[in-house]
């Protein structure tokens, strides 16, 4: 079954658990609260790399929404455990990553500012196998 | 044939003449051509070789080996300006190899070069061990010191196994160890191109990064004036104070790049520009410098409390009066404690209750970027807000991270 395009479904996102990393609190806030509208459970948000990494130590998460450079630190720390965990994440950077490491490769990315309705889209689509959305 | 060249100086080194006065000896012809001719052409490919060296290691490589061709030479040693190592490169197996500086060649040819002119040694007994382990006795030493802009005291050609250059072999080298020493200062000059321009790159994605940055506050601002405005003026006017304070922050920014924009400074700049009077308000506080996000969003915080009390509280009344005072303290945690206290005015305003931008930076967005600690309350003097700022490089200007 092909999960519903935005916009048709009141909540695509339902049951899912969503990882927000980012250091600006508008843009976390503006990502957080589009996918609660959308039916997904947000983790976090977490504005810095210590504090993501224990929230994917202690809560379990199904996805995550990543901003690379986390005021000069970078999350490739993050997107590592993920990687390891087989956990999608969808990176959210600017010009200042204009390459990411090879092991990244396959990693969804967007591009700042975010548009929010191809967020939606990008969630969707890094989940698309997972349980919870074939429910719905 | 040496003793012709050379004049003997004690410790059995000798000083070469001026290759003017060198007459090499006649030798007997193993090819057609001339011995003359033949020594220039291997000269020439020696010199071109090292001029299209690219990297300081090619350089030395190409060195030795047109040492080698020219001159039967083992290898070619070169000791830093700085002398923290010597730098060896041997021809045959084509290494370059770094010695540590207690080694016995790197002070035989410090010593020869601090002499200032071209210097031959013989059988000085030099054991040079290479990093591989390999060791081997060098016999013959020629030292040509060069200029110092290379990065490098001198040059040094080696000989062994008995094999020792002609005399006229010997005055063609130092020319070989200037070319080498040009070819060095352009690398270096390559190097520190490179550098910079990498450096560019990044002070540009920082820019980058800084711009988009900016542009979504700028973007959060207009969508939250948005929603608490009541009219469209009012939302109007909201929104341009604020893109205002903004810009009144970036001018800092820009003006202290290196240092980052004093507290105070900022502090005076939003009171003045909203025409607050110098009797109204007191600022004190030792120097203190915000890195720019820190300093956005603090100026940001300070311009709504501004027009909070040019509306509601202190400013509204000529005896009204806001004291804006912050301490450092370094336990237990470093930390900036800032406060922002009105006195006289007599009726604490209900409106200053409502939600808006400016409590939205007070309680949330101070705490999740800077992992401030605030508080704000409304008491019958007026308004006041602390802000406790933990000292980080989130927050402060270090001399390990310094903002563009």
């Amino acid at each position: 079954m092909r999960n519903k395009p935005v916009g048709e479904h009141d909540t695509p996102l339902a049951g899912l658990r969503v990882l927000v990393v980012e250091d600006d609190y508008f843009i976390a806030e503006e990502i957080c609260s589009t996918l609660r509208e959308h039916g997904a459970e947000i983790v976090g948000p977490s504005p810095d790399v210590e504090q993501g990494l224990r929230l994917i130590e202690s809560r379990p998460i199904d996805c995550a929404v990543l901003d690379i450079n986390l005021q000069g630190s970078f999350a490739f720390g993050i997107a590592n455990e993920l990687r390891q965990r087989g956990t999608p994440a969808i990176f959210v950077t600017g010009y200042d990553v204009s390459v990411l490491p090879g092991e990244f490769k396959s990693f969804a990315r967007l591009e700042k500012p975010v548009n929010l309705r191809v967020l939606l889209q990008t969630v969707q689509a890094a989940c698309a196998g997972h349980p919870a959305l074939q429910e719905s | 044939m040496l003793s012709r060249l050379v004049a003997e100086l004690p410790g059995g080194a000798y000083r070469i003449r001026a290759s003017a006065e060198a007459q090499p000896e006649s030798r007997a012809m193993t090819s057609a051509d001339s011995p003359d001719l033949d020594l220039s052409r291997r000269l020439n490919s020696g010199l071109r070789r090292i001029a299209s060296a690219r990297g300081i290691d090619a350089v030395f490589l190409a060195t030795a080996t047109a040492a080698q061709e020219l001159a039967n030479a083992a290898g070619v040693c070169a000791v830093p300006a700085d002398r923290s190592h010597c730098v060896i490169a041997t021809s045959g197996k084509g290494s370059v190899s770094t010695l540590d500086p207690s080694s016995s060649l790197q002070q035989l040819v410090t010593g020869a070069a601090a002499a200032g002119e071209t210097i031959v040694q013989h059988r000085p007994l030099m054991e040079v061990e290479l990093p591989s382990g390999q060791r081997f006795l060098a016999e013959t030493l020629l030292t040509v010191p060069v200029s110092t802009d290379s990065g490098y005291l001198g040059l040094a050609f080696f000989w062994r196994d008995g094999l020792t250059p002609s005399a006229a072999e010997l005055t063609l080298l130092p020319g070989l160890a200037w070319t080498t020493c040009l070819a060095l200062k352009s690398q270096r000059h390559e190097n520190q191109l490179q550098h910079a321009r990498i450096e560019q790159r990044s002070q540009i994605a920082e820019i980058e990064h800084r711009a988009r940055n900016l542009l979504a506050t700028i973007r959060s601002i207009v969508r939250r004036s948005g929603q608490t405005a009541e009219s469209p003026d009012e939302f109007a006017s909201h929104l341009e104070a604020r893109i205002s304070a903004l810009a009144r922050t970036q001018g800092a920014l820009l003006i202290d790049q290196q240092s980052g924009p004093e507290l105070e400074d900022l502090i005076r700049a939003e009171l003045t520009a909203n025409a607050v009077r110098e009797n109204q308000f007191i600022i004190t506080g030792p120097s203190w410098r915000l890195a720019p996000r820190a300093a956005e969003t603090m100026a940001l915080t300070l311009h709504e409390l501004t027009m909070n009390a040019l509306k509601f509280g202190a400013f509204t009344r000529p005896d009204g009066r806001v004291e804006v005072s912050w301490t450092i303290e370094s336990s237990p945690a470093p930390t900036l404690r800032w406060r922002w206290t009105e006195s006289n005015v007599r009726s604490a305003p209900a409106s200053a209750h409502r939600r808006g931008f400016g409590m939205e930076l007070i309680e949330r967005v101070l705490p999740y970027e800077l992992g401030a600690v605030t508080r704000y309350s409304i008491a019958d003097g007026g308004a006041h807000c602390e802000i406790d700022l933990p000292i980080n490089e989130r927050t402060a200007v270090t001399i390990d991270r310094i903002p563009l």
